[in-house]
């Protein structure tokens, strides 16, 4: 009698590991911290790894420039994903403005006409692919794979048999090192950041990749935000091409390639969506691509056989990924990647 | 609560990938930092040249760029892992397979910073590597040759110990001959080279299709329309007109593109041709479209092509085609064992030494372009007496201890680069028999 009066204490619920995690990944703060504390923790693990010889300048700025080029196009297609829209030729873009920019200096002799060449032609390229999508209803990666074919055979035909063009060494270097390459991209990525994140234009875009017709009803032009997507991601391919020139002084028919799949690699690993919606941000493809530089440098830094590094590299991306990837029950987003 | 747990959940995390980045470095025997997957010392190993360096405290880091995955790529790295690395007290660092130069010089920057002395380069041949190498202090040596890449014979580049190619002209006439030898007398049979690279200026497909319309051109006493030269820098599939109406077709491309096979099956599909030359290594890509047309034709195409020891060599001649022939009647191989021995030693003397050595530039202390022979194989048994070549499994190696040392400035001091293209040009089937059975 007296034992069933006495209290049952509450027993504590203990959280699986499952939970734990999901606990975590449901904070909101979460997509917004985890890319940065997984880069920060892939460069504390790798310079202890290496008794600190990953925590140096020279890596520091050998990262940078292996991310750049990446990372600038990712920066500029954030744009494109957020409203909804997906494009894959910005490699091809970026191979036949580079070409094209390469042709010039060749002929000219003039550094400030290459880059401009490339940057109008890059705009160009992609106010074209964005018109076919908006005044022929095709979808965007629909045309992006059909003009994918006609400007890689352009640059080919451009570049001819040798496969490759080359710019005088020097003057690559004097654009790489120069400064050119830091000031260009801080001076984009801010813009992209402001536009993004502080002004209509990005409000918009994010609201539409949210939901179009929401979207749409309040007046807001699926239209006019395309072409503003493509146009800035356009500016970006533009300096990605003069940062591809300079980085090995030519051109080749291999610029480019790949680029669009290592696009999106950078931004999902980035923690954005490549299907927009509301928590798209402009700055995940520099972090993204970072994130992966940062990873093959180190890999190899810390000994791992090249064997040994797609295995393991592809691991941690599905891990990053995953922990990345977004929760229908916590965003609005309309498709899961 | 739930912070706590949560909390615990991130440590879990952040171990847990510290494991994963951690577990890589087994894959190195090296200390933290050298970055490179050395292969551990082998026991009871005879003391060798390299020994020189080790006892010094020396032990050179060397980057090996590839841009293939292949039978040659397989037994280069085997070669320079389990022989070159312990034997010569080297440790490399290999990379994944490289798609365009940019990928080659992001290795060469990581390199750098894992401290590696030297670089071989087997993809990008071009000056920004070797200025980039230059500008760090390592010594830049690459596979390919100057034709294609000027501007490394004519500047400066202090770092660049030499450039290691294919006998271009010895290859060419492997092809030459086995043509003379196999084609009909009429031509009636129909040919279809395939040039690859050789519109692009790849000097080794250059020769090797240039020679084969030189071969047609004296058999049958027919002229071409265009000029041979012309023809084999056509970037697009051409039909090689002639006064004496032999079809001859030229097929360019790299068999490494996607577009390549479709391409080559559908003409070889039109059951037109019955001679198959190719100037690159596609015999394991053809095996499949070829055997399948002469079962639908009845026909038996001779199929040539460059190749490499391995496997899939082995099997391509074990594999008999709807006539019973093997499914390849020539190769021209590489002994890809002496072309590394090659492209070690002149990287380890330039280490040793410096580029300047006579060991590594030539008299007018200009790089030098070093060069390897070709090996035909025309039949199962000829093949069969290549068992042990490069045989990764039983480590034996053409290239062995004796014929390393026969080239570094560590065991011959007055060693020069021409004693080591004398070397290299030594070699053909009969001697490397010869050396084998040693």
């Amino acid at each position: 009698m007296e034992a069933a009066k006495t209290p049952t204490p509450k027993k504590e619920h203990v959280l699986s590991l499952g939970e734990r995690i999901s606990v975590i990944r449901q904070s909101r703060y979460f997509l917004m911290v985890f890319p940065f504390a997984m880069l920060a923790i892939i460069i504390l693990i790798f310079t202890v790894a290496t008794g600190g010889q990953f925590f140096r300048m020279s890596v520091f700025s050998s990262l940078f420039s292996q991310a750049v080029i990446i990372g600038t196009c990712a920066t500029g297609v954030s744009f494109i994903y957020s409203n909804g829209n997906l494009d894959i030729s910005i490699g091809s873009v970026l191979g036949l403005a580079a070409t094209l920019g390469v042709m010039v200096f060749t002929a000219t002799n003039n550094v400030v006409l290459m880059i401009a060449v490339m940057i109008l032609s890059a705009l160009a390229l992609m106010a074209f692919n964005c018109t076919m999508s908006v005044v022929c209803h095709i979808k965007t990666i629909t045309v992006a794979i059909v003009v994918t074919q006609i400007y890689g055979a352009i640059s080919t035909l451009l570049i001819g048999g040798t496969g490759t063009i080359d710019i005088d060494y020097n003057v690559a270097v004097s654009l790489e090192d120069g400064g050119f390459r830091y000031v260009s991209f801080a001076l984009y990525f801010i813009f992209c950041i402001v536009l993004y994140h502080f002004t209509r234009v990005g409000r918009e875009l994010r609201f539409l990749g949210g939901n179009e017709n929401c979207a749409q009803q309040t007046g807001i032009s699926n239209s006019r935000a395309t072409y503003i997507s493509f146009l800035v991601t356009g500016l970006g391919v533009g300096l990605a091409a003069v940062y591809s020139v300079t980085n090995v002084a030519a051109v080749s028919v291999e610029t480019g390639s790949n680029l669009g799949m290592d696009v999106m690699l950078a931004t999902v690993l980035g923690g954005m969506s490549i299907f927009g919606g509301a928590r798209s941000n402009a700055y995940a493809g520099i972090l993204g691509a970072l994130t992966v530089a940062a990873l093959n440098t180190g890999l190899l830094m810390v000994g791992v056989s090249s064997a040994w590094i797609q295995g393991i590299r592809g691991i941690i991306f599905l891990i990053l990924v995953w922990m990345n990837s977004e929760r229908l029950a916590l965003l609005p987003s309309r498709v899961q990647f | 609560m739930k912070k706590t747990n949560a909390l615990k959940s991130a440590v879990a995390l952040l171990l847990a990938g510290s494991m994963l980045a951690a577990c890589g470095s087994t894959g190195s025997s090296s200390a933290a930092g050298s970055g490179s997957s050395s292969a551990a010392t082998s026991e009871g190993s005879e003391p060798a040249a390299g020994d020189a360096a080790a006892a010094n405290g020396d032990k050179y880091v060397i980057g090996i760029a590839e841009a293939q995955a292949n039978d040659e790529v397989t037994i280069r790295r085997a070669y320079l892992e389990n022989f070159i690395a312990p034997t010569y007290n080297v440790e490399f660092i290999f990379s994944e397979v490289l798609k365009d130069d940019a990928a080659t010089k992001t290795f060469i920057e990581n390199c750098i910073n894992s401290g590696a002395d030297a670089i071989i380069d087997m993809k990008s041949a071009n000056g920004t590597m070797a200025q980039l190498c230059q500008d760090a202090g390592l010594v830049y040596t690459f596979n390919g040759n100057y034709v294609s890449s000027p501007e490394l014979n004519s500047t400066d580049y202090t770092s660049l110990s030499g450039c290691i190619g294919a006998n271009n002209e010895h290859v060419g006439s492997l092809f030459g001959d086995w043509l003379e030898e196999n084609a009909s007398e009429d031509g009636s049979e129909g040919f279809l080279i395939s040039t690859s690279l050789a519109s692009q200026g790849n000097t080794q497909h250059i020769e090797i299709a240039k020679a084969l319309l030189e071969g047609l051109q004296e058999k049958y006493g027919l002229t071409f329309t265009k000029s041979i030269d012309e023809l084999v820098a056509s970037a697009e599939t051409t039909n090689a007109e002639n006064d004496k109406g032999i079809l001859v077709t030229i097929y360019p491309g790299s068999p490494n593109k996607d577009t390549w096979l479709p391409g080559i099956s559908t003409l070889l599909q039109s059951g037109k041709y019955q001679m198959f030359m190719s100037s690159g290594q596609t015999y394991n890509q053809t095996a499949t479209v070829v055997d399948e047309v002469e079962k639908a034709f009845g026909m038996d195409i001779k199929v040539a092509s460059i190749g490499a020891l391995g496997t899939t060599l082995t099997t391509a001649f074990n594999t008999q085609d709807p006539n019973g022939n093997p499914s390849v009647d020539l190769v021209a191989v590489k002994t890809v064992s002496c072309m590394t021995a090659c492209m070690f030693a002149t990287t380890y003397n330039a280490l040793v030494e410096g580029t300047e050595s006579p060991a590594v530039r030539g008299e007018d202390n200009m790089p030098v372009y070093f060069t390897f022979n070709f090996i035909g194989i025309t039949s199962p048994d000829q093949l069969a007496e290549t068992t042990e070549w490069d045989n990764m499994e039983t480590g034996s190696w053409i290239a062995d201890k004796d014929f390393v040392d026969s080239m570094l400035v560590t065991v011959n001091p007055d060693i020069t680069s021409a004693d080591v293209n004398e070397i290299m040009q030594s070699l053909s089937f009969d001697k490397i028999v010869e050396m084998m059975a040693a």
